[in-house]
């Protein structure tokens, strides 16, 4: 019997110490959430709001600008996530093997030193070295004996431009993560393989990948999830043009909930935006059980 | 084990590459700041300045527009979402992993699922009610959804799993009270841990613009993310003027940078954890 009490007493003490975050999360983001829910079954009309069940996802659905910027969004993440797993390999790879400590340590700030600059800051710079006159990206083509590029303002261009952007400032945060990973693996393995003759190349496919397995899976899910994510690269250098060719999906949201003011529709895109990152994750969560032992 | 000079070499250009390819835009910017617009037009493109005596440019960025109260204003929303969200996870972490109680799992669950929601999926409620309490243009509707990360909540409570729980059972023999306890023998154990979130915390909240830039609209109220695209907003994008602005902004973080940088490169390494 005081046993108990003690427990409940200790129970308790461990829920105050618990309150604050849970109260915090329930009202600023769970009650929220159930009531953007709510928004995508209802809509308004001079104020006065109505059910209608499921009419606001069927307009999206079939609204040609929505599969447009789930188009460009699916576009710039197959650019931009896979160039950012194989720099960060080859970042973190270069990292482990440096025989200079100069060279590393200049590698390892170099490449994590984009983290500091915001996507606003960065978009601005690259859309200012990427300038179809004056950006010395261009004079640099021209040198080389090639004819100037619009990037930003060609409608064919504009995403792999903003992929550059995105990989730039993510390249420094996965290789970090591929690098703890890549130093968790026992050296005697490599050693066991250069003995039985394994080439480097060899090892690294048949040891290195394999054990890595649990980062490449988490890295690649970050990955995708901040590039579907998309916002402030597009929304600062091209505002979703030329010609909404790239209108990614949280660009079509904001505007339509802050341009056109249309909440019921906005909430109705991010319900579906939540789906697809629930559905990424479940993926996640899946590849990750899948663990490779020696 | 010896390497090959050809290896060597291999990886030397490969790191050069890449180094280039990450400091490039840096550079780029700081040059391109000390120029004047009749410079930043001429071609071919000389590299650097004339004169890196020509700070015109930030002088006129800080006549444009009152940068110092956007950074100011930064600042402020970091510095306090930072530190709340260090108070309110750490002892979250301290209660999900050191006590037992009813529905314990579910209210951790429940944190945890707004690492998946996107931030977009409560935006509008959120911005209606800014609205209607009249919390748009002021400091607290700013930092009201940055003041507790979800993933600070996931964080702390791997890191307390680690404290000992002889410890605090020893304090509590001692007649330590229960606050006492988390306050002087708990929270030192999980130092590195409080260092990582505040970390990135602090970095996320500087580099936010989503939120800021639906819920700002008066100047004096702008943080510098949506300072600096308020340089954007002119016919003629005037790349003189945001570079210096982007000098500005990322000044700040470069410093904090060099100070913390071995604490950043272990934060990013365990944000990893969030799998």
């Amino acid at each position: 019997m005081r046993k108990r009490t003690y427990n409940s007493r200790k129970g308790l003490i461990g829920f105050l110490f618990v309150f604050p975050a849970v109260l915090y999360f329930l009202v600023v983001y769970t009650y929220p959430f159930i009531q953007t829910f709510l928004l995508s079954f209802f809509t308004e009309h001079r104020g006065v709001s109505s059910f209608v069940g499921l009419e606001n996802y069927k307009e999206v659905l079939t609204d040609s600008l929505f599969w447009k910027s789930l188009i460009n969004t699916a576009y710039l993440t197959l650019i931009s996530v896979p160039i950012t797993i194989v720099l960060a390999l080859l970042v973190a790879v270069l990292l482990d093997k440096s025989p200079s400590i100069l060279v590393r340590n200049t590698l390892q700030i170099a490449s994590l030193l984009p983290m500091m600059m915001s996507l606003v800051a960065a978009s601005l710079i690259f859309q200012w070295i990427f300038d179809p006159v004056y950006g010395i990206l261009n004079e640099l083509l021209v040198k080389f004996g090639m004819k100037k590029q619009p990037f930003f303002s060609s409608p064919t261009q504009v995403i792999p431009s903003v992929a550059i952007i995105t990989i730039w400032i993510r390249v420094g945060f996965s290789a970090t993560i591929l690098l703890a990973g890549l130093q968790s693996i026992p050296t005697h393995y490599y050693e066991a393989a250069l003995i039985d003759g394994a080439s480097p190349v060899k090892s690294f496919f048949k040891i290195t990948l394999p054990l890595l397995n649990s980062q490449i899976v988490l890295v690649c899910i970050s990955e995708i999830i901040f590039a579907v994510k998309a916002f402030d690269q597009v929304f600062i250098t091209t505002g979703g043009g030329p010609a909404n060719s790239s209108r990614v999906i949280v660009l079509h949201l904001y505007e339509t909930a802050f341009k056109w003011f249309d909440y019921n529709e906005a909430s109705t895109i991010a319900i579906l935006l939540f789906v697809l990152l629930m559905i990424i994750s479940i993926f996640q969560w899946v590849f990750m059980r899948k663990k490779v032992e020696y | 084990m010896k390497m090959k000079i050809t290896t060597k070499i291999l990886i030397y250009v490969l790191a050069l590459i890449i180094i280039c390819f990450m400091l490039f835009p840096f550079l780029w910017m700081v040059l391109t700041s000390f120029k004047t617009p009749a410079e930043i037009q001429r071609l071919p493109i000389s590299f650097f300045p004339d004169s890196f005596k020509n700070l015109s440019n930030y002088e006129e960025v800080f006549n444009r527009q009152p940068f110092m109260r956007f950074i100011a204003n930064s600042m402020l929303i970091s510095s306090f979402s930072c530190l709340f969200s260090i108070l309110i996870t750490t002892m979250a972490g301290y209660g999900f992993s050191k006590f037992d109680f009813r529905f314990k799992e579910f209210f951790f669950f429940l944190i945890l699922c707004f690492l998946i929601v996107p931030f977009q999926a409560v935006v509008v409620p959120l911005f209606q009610w800014a609205v209607k309490f009249h919390l748009a243009d002021t400091y607290t509707g700013l930092v009201l959804p940055l003041l507790v990360s979800s993933f600070g909540v996931f964080l702390m409570r791997q890191g307390m799993d680690v404290v000992p729980i002889e410890l605090i059972e020893a304090a509590r023999i001692d007649g330590s009270s229960e606050f006492h306890t988390f306050y002087k023998i708990v929270m030192p154990q999980v130092k590195t841990f409080i260092a990582t979130q505040a970390i990135i915390k602090f970095m996320w909240s500087w580099n936010e613009f989503f939120w800021p830039l639906v819920i700002t609209n008066r100047v004096d109220m702008k943080v510098v993310t949506v300072g600096l695209q308020s340089f954007t907003n002119m016919y003629f994008v005037e790349y003189h003027l945001i570079t210096a602005a982007a000098v500005l902004s990322v000044v700040p973080m470069v410093i904090m940078f060099a100070i913390f940088q071995r604490g950043i490169v272990r934060a990013v390494a365990m944000s990893g954890l969030k799998g």
